[in-house]
This record gives structure tokens, sequence and C-alpha cells, in this order.
């Protein structure tokens, strides 16, 4: 129980933070934690650069793409040194490539590649987590 | 001195190599037709919506066809495959529904065929899965992705469902 509230605290105070200091809650994490907190940050800056693209802000929105990417191989990093949040990550993963692809359709055909090659990414670190769920990535 | 049909041969086995590996980099559940169809309902939840009902669907047809046409040979990667297409439409489905909510858009109409269509996709992942059990072999290669569509439909539905609770509930007051 003090388990389960501890956890809810925690995510809720996820949630409040700051991005900046959900980056540095990261840096200072255990292991095991960073992967869903690395997570977090992926999200929020995906999120970002979709209101970044529909406000025309293409440079940003590209920095906050690629802040996606870095945080999702911190975030696969962590889940597999840790052995922990494997299968979070990757479904986390799947719905973060398919809204960046859902993204890139709203997109001019100029602005579409690092949009894609973001999504090609995350699908590999995917299958990435699935080889080492079933043993093969060991 | 290589002969120009060697050249050829070099060529169109490099093309396919090149095809293969772009193929594989740029992995995109959808076809140009139908992102053009997206494209154009760009702000229309309810259309947006309907098409995605369609695609996911096509996909689920799809894998029954090849399932039950008796000249496949790699039946097991063709599943996976096939169903990993069609979880990638879910989820993009499930991105655009959550899109929509967030601009506040009124979804209560498109929702109810969403959730026709999940009960329908419901209704088939779970054939699929009684016939799969039959044949363990076969099934070891795609178990563990059925299992995960089966519990990004079954989690789908409830979402919806709840959804179109609230939606309606918001509309009740907004009436009085």
């Amino acid at each position: 129980m003090v388990a389960v509230l501890l956890a809810a605290s925690l995510l809720a105070s996820a949630k409040t933070e700051t991005l900046e200091e959900l980056i540095a809650r990261e840096e200072a994490a255990k292991v095991e934690d960073r992967p869903a907190l690395c997570t977090e940050i992926a999200e929020r800056q995906l999120k970002a650069a979709d209101d970044l693209y529909t406000a025309g802000k293409v440079d940003e929105a590209q920095a906050a793409v690629k802040d996606v990417v870095t945080y999702s191989e911190k975030a696969h990093d962590a889940a597999i040194q840790s052995g922990k949040k494997l299968k979070n990550t990757e479904i986390d993963f799947r719905k973060m490539a398919a809204k960046l692809r859902d993204i890139k359709r709203s997109l001019n055909f100029d602005d579409q590649a690092p949009v894609q090659e973001a999504a090609d990414r995350l699908e590999s670190l995917r299958t990435d987590l699935l080889s080492h769920m079933f043993g093969k990535g060991k | 001195m290589i002969s120009t049909s060697g050249r050829l041969a070099r060529l169109a086995f490099a093309m396919l190599l090149l095809s293969t590996a772009w193929a594989q980099r740029r992995r995109d559940p959808l076809n140009p037709l139908e992102e053009d169809q997206l494209r154009d309902a760009a702000q229309d939840p309810a259309e947006r919506l309907k098409l995605y009902i369609v695609f996911a669907r096509t996909r689920l047809t799809s894998l029954e066809q090849m399932r039950a046409d008796p000249k496949v040979t790699d039946r097991a990667q063709q599943t996976r495959d096939r169903l990993q297409n069609f979880l990638d439409v879910y989820d993009e489905l499930n991105d655009n529904i959550d899109t929509f909510v967030e601009r506040k858009a009124d979804l209560r109409k498109p929702l109810k065929a969403v959730i026709e269509a999940d009960t329908e996709f419901q209704a088939k992942l779970r054939a699929l899965k009684s016939s799969v059990d039959a044949n363990k072999d076969e099934s070891k290669q795609y178990d563990f992705l059925l299992t995960n569509v089966l519990d990004a439909v079954d989690g789908g539905v409830q979402d919806h469902r709840q959804l179109l609770n609230e939606q309606e509930e918001a509309a009740k007051h907004k009436k009085k």
C-alpha cells in the first residue's frame, strides 16, 4: 500500500515538474528509475514538437524531436541495464513512434525526413528491447 | 571483363538490396494513397477516424485472407507482419483520438463507430488466438505480439467507452 502511494505521489510530482526539474531528477536517479523518467521526458518533448510544428517553429520542433530520440535511447539503455520496465518502455516507444508518424504526415515534404528518421530510430530501439525480453539480446 | 548481362544482374541485385534496406529503414504502415486520404481529412475528426477504422479493418481482413490461403508457406512470418501492421494503425487511431480530445472536438458520433469497430476487431483477434493456440509451434513467432495486440484493443475499448460517457455527460451539462 505504501509503495502504491509512493508511486502515485512520484507520478503526480513528475506531472507537475518542469522539464528542467525532471531532467535534473533523471540525472540523479537510480538506473531502475531512469526508464520511466526518460520516457516521460521524451513524451513531453514529443508533445512540444507537435505544438512547435503547429506553430510553424520548425527549427525548434526539430530540436525537440532530437530530444525525443536522445531520451528514448537513454530509456532503452537504462531498461536493458536494469532489466526493469522493458515491456512498459517498449509499449511507450510504440506509441511515440505512432505519434511521430502522424506528425510527419502533417508536415511539408521537406520537413518530413527528421521525423521519419526519429520514428524509425524508436522502432529500432523497440525491436532491440523485444530481443532482450526474449533473451536474444543478452 | 564483365559482360553486359553480368553488369545488369549486378545492378538489379544492388537495386534489390537498396530497396530492401529502404523498406526496412522506413517502416510506415500506411501507403501513399492512404496518407493522402488522411491529409484531406486533417480537420475533420469524424472522417479521419472513419478512415483509420477502414485502414485497420483492411489489415485484419488481409491477415484472415492470408491465413485462409493454403498456398502460403511463411504463414508465421506473414501473420506477424500483418499483426504488427494492424497494431501500428490502431495506435495511430488512438493517437488521433487523443489529439482531437486535446482540441476539445465533439467525438460522440465517431466514437460510436470506433467502439463498434473495436468489438469487431476483438472478436476477430480472439478467434485468431483460439485457432493458433491449437498450433503452438507456428504461433511461437507471433504469440507475444498477438497478446499485445489483444491488450491494446481491450484497453482501447475501455478507453473509448469511458471517453464517450464523458463526452455525453459534458454535452448534457452544456444543454442545461
